[in-house]
C-alpha cells in the first residue's frame, strides 16, 4: 500500500490550514480511509486543540524525527473514528528542530501505513515551509478572498512549484456568498483568474466552525453545517469523484431562512 | 535519490552545470530538469555552459538540454569538456574546452537577443535580462520583470515591468492587459492614480516615452 501525502499551506497566517486539515482528515477517516494528519508547526502547534487530543500528546514529531520514541509511540488515536490519527507538533521546540530530509523519512514511512498522510504546514516560507513540503506528493492551497491571501497564495504556488509540487490545487475558505453579491468581496472568479490553478472546494464562511474548533470536533461531523458540507465535498473529490460545488446562493443558514419567513431579511 | 549526476553552479554572469554523462540520459535529463525548475527566476535570461567532463555527448542530446533550458528563460551558449569530448563523438586530443572560444564571440549577440518566458510569473519571482522579454503568460502582482530593452506580455501584466533598465528611454512594454502595480521605463516611474486600482482597459494596450512622460496608447495587433 502506497498512500498520498497532501500538504496544506497557504503563505498567511489565519486563513484555516488547521481547520481545513481537520476537517479533511475527519472527512476522509469517516469514508472509511486509513489517515494521519502531521502537525509541523513546531512551537506553535494548533491541530491537536482542534482535534481535542490535546491531553493525548505524550510523544511528538521532535521526538520521532530524533529517535527519542518510536513513530507509532507518538500517533495519536482519534477518539471517534477508526484509521484516524494525528501526529502532533513539539510546542517547546524551534523548527529548526526538524529538517526537510527527516519529513522525507518520516512521509515515506507514514505513507507506507496510510492512504492519506495530511500535513498541516505553518504560515510563512521559511524553515517551517519547506520542512512541510519536503515530503509532499501534492498540496492543497488554502486561501481567502482577500488581496493579501490571495498573494500569499500565490507566491506559495510559485515556490510550490520550485518544489516540483506542479499540481498544487486551491480550496477557497470563508467565503461570504452575500458580500459576493454585494460586490464587496472578490469573487471565486477573481481569485482563480489571478492564481491559475485549479480549485478543489469552496468553503463558506460558517459559524459553527467556531463552535467547533473551540469544542475540538471537527464541523465536518456537524451534517448542519454548510462548511462540514463544503469540506466533505471536497474529501470526495480527493478521492476521486465528480462533485459539483455548493450552490452559495442558498448559503444564509437558518438564522436568514427564519429571518426571511418573518419578512425581516437583508437584502 | 542521489542528485549527484547534475551539479548546478554559478560562476561569473552566468550559469555553469556539471553533467555526470555515464549516468542513463534519461534519468540524467529527469534530475536537469527538476534541478533547472529549481533554479531561482533572478537567474532568468543568464547564460549556461555545460560541463561534461571526460564524456561524450550527442547533438540530439544537446539540442534536447538546450530546451530544457530555454523553457526556464535559460540561453545555453555552449558545451565544456575535458580530453576526450565533444559532440557526437570522441574527438580527441584537444584540453582546450572546444565549442566554449566560440560561445565567447556569441555572447554579445546572445545577450541582446529576446529571451521567453512560457509560464505565469508569480508573486515573489523575478525575471532580468539584458535584452527583450517576451513573457507568454501572465506576470502576477509582486512579479518583477526588467529588460534592458522591451517587454512584451502575451497575458495580463499585473505586477511590475522596468523596460530599458539601463536608460534606454526608448523601450517599451506592451501588454494584452496593462494592469501593472508599477511600470518603469528607462528611468521614468509611475502608477496608477490613487484610487484607481488598474491602469487600462480592456484591450491590449502599449506605454512607452513620449515628450519626457510615459504615456500609454492602445496597442493595435
Amino acid at each position: 500500500m502506497n498512500g498520498n501525502v497532501l500538504v496544506i499551506t497557504s503563505g498567511k497566517g489565519g486563513v484555516g490550514k488547521t481547520t481545513t486539515t481537520a476537517n479533511l482528515g475527519t472527512a476522509l477517516a469517516m469514508m472509511g480511509k486509513r489517515v494521519v494528519m502531521v502537525d509541523t508547526d513546531i512551537g506553535l502547534r494548533n491541530l491537536d486543540v482542534v482535534m481535542g487530543l490535546e491531553n493525548r500528546i505524550v510523544f511528538d514529531i521532535v521526538d520521532v524525527v530524533s529517535g527519542h520514541c518510536k513513530l507509532k509511540q507518538a500517533l495519536i488515536k482519534d477518539k471517534r473514528f477508526e484509521g484516524l490519527y494525528l501526529l502532533p507538533a513539539a510546542q517547546t521546540k524551534e523548527k529548526t528542530a526538524v529538517s526537510p530530509s527527516q519529513m522525507k523519512r518520516l512521509s515515506e514511512e507514514l505513507k507506507q501505513e496510510y492512504d492519506y498522510v495530511l500535513v498541516d504546514c505553518p504560515a510563512g516560507i521559511e524553515q517551517g515551509f519547506r520542512n512541510a513540503v519536503a515530503g509532499a506528493d501534492d498540496a492543497l492551497v488554502v486561501a481567502t478572498p482577500e488581496v493579501s491571501s490571495v498573494r500569499d497564495a500565490d507566491r506559495i504556488i510559485g515556490l510550490l512549484e520550485a518544489a516540483g509540487l506542479t499540481r498544487a490545487r486551491l480550496i477557497i475558505n470563508r467565503i461570504r456568498p452575500k458580500m459576493v453579491r454585494r460586490g464587496d468581496m472578490m469573487d471565486i472568479e477573481d481569485i482563480t483568474e489571478v492564481l491559475a490553478i485549479n480549485l478543489i472546494g469552496v468553503v463558506p464562511e460558517d459559524e459553527i466552525i467556531v463552535v467547533s474548533t473551540n469544542r475540538g470536533e471537527p464541523a465536518v461531523t456537524e451534517y448542519t453545517s454548510r462548511a462540514g458540507e463544503a469540506y466533505r465535498r471536497v474529501a470526495r473529490r480527493l478521492l476521486g469523484e465528480e462533485v459539483p460545488f455548493m450552490a452559495l446562493e442558498y448559503n444564509e443558514g437558518i438564522f436568514y431562512k427564519f429571518r426571511k419567513m418573518l419578512g425581516m431579511a437583508a437584502r | 535519490m542521489v542528485n549527484e549526476d547534475v551539479v548546478i553552479n554559478g560562476t561569473n554572469g552566468g550559469i555553469l552545470i556539471r553533467l555526470n554523462m555515464a549516468e542513463d540520459f534519461n534519468t540524467m535529463k529527469k534530475q536537469l530538469i527538476e534541478k533547472v525548475r529549481a533554479i531561482d527566476g533572478s537567474l532568468m535570461g543568464s547564460s549556461v555552459e555545460i560541463d561534461i567532463g571526460k564524456k561524450y555527448i550527442t547533438r540530439s542530446e544537446t539540442a534536447e538540454i538546450a530546451g530544457i533550458l530555454a523553457e526556464r528563460g535559460l540561453e545555453f551558449i555552449g558545451i565544456l569538456g575535458r580530453k576526450g569530448s565533444g559532440p557526437g563523438k570522441p574527438s580527441g586530443q584537444n584540453e582546450q574546452p572546444l565549442l566554449k572560444i566560440q560561445a565567447r564571440g556569441q555572447e554579445y549577440k546572445f545577450s541582446q537577443e529576446t529571451v521567453t518566458i512560457r509560464r505565469n510569473l508569480r508573486s515573489g519571482q523575478k525575471v532580468e535580462h539584458k535584452g527583450n522579454i517576451v513573457v507568454l503568460g501572465d506576470i502576477n502582482p509582486g512579479a518583477e520583470v526588467v529588460a534592458g530593452g522591451n517587454i512584451l506580455v502575451m497575458g495580463i501584466l499585473r505586477g511590475l515591468a522596468h523596460a530599458g533598465a539601463q536608460g534606454d528611454i526608448y523601450a517599451a512594454v506592451a501588454a494584452l492587459r496593462l494592469q501593472p502595480t508599477q511600470l518603469r521605463i528607462a528611468n521614468h516611474i509611475t502608477r496608477a492614480p490613487d484610487g484607481e486600482t488598474v491602469f487600462g482597459g480592456k484591450e491590449p494596450e502599449i506605454a512607452h516615452i513620449k515628450d519626457g512622460r510615459v504615456v500609454i496608447e492602445r496597442f493595435k495587433i
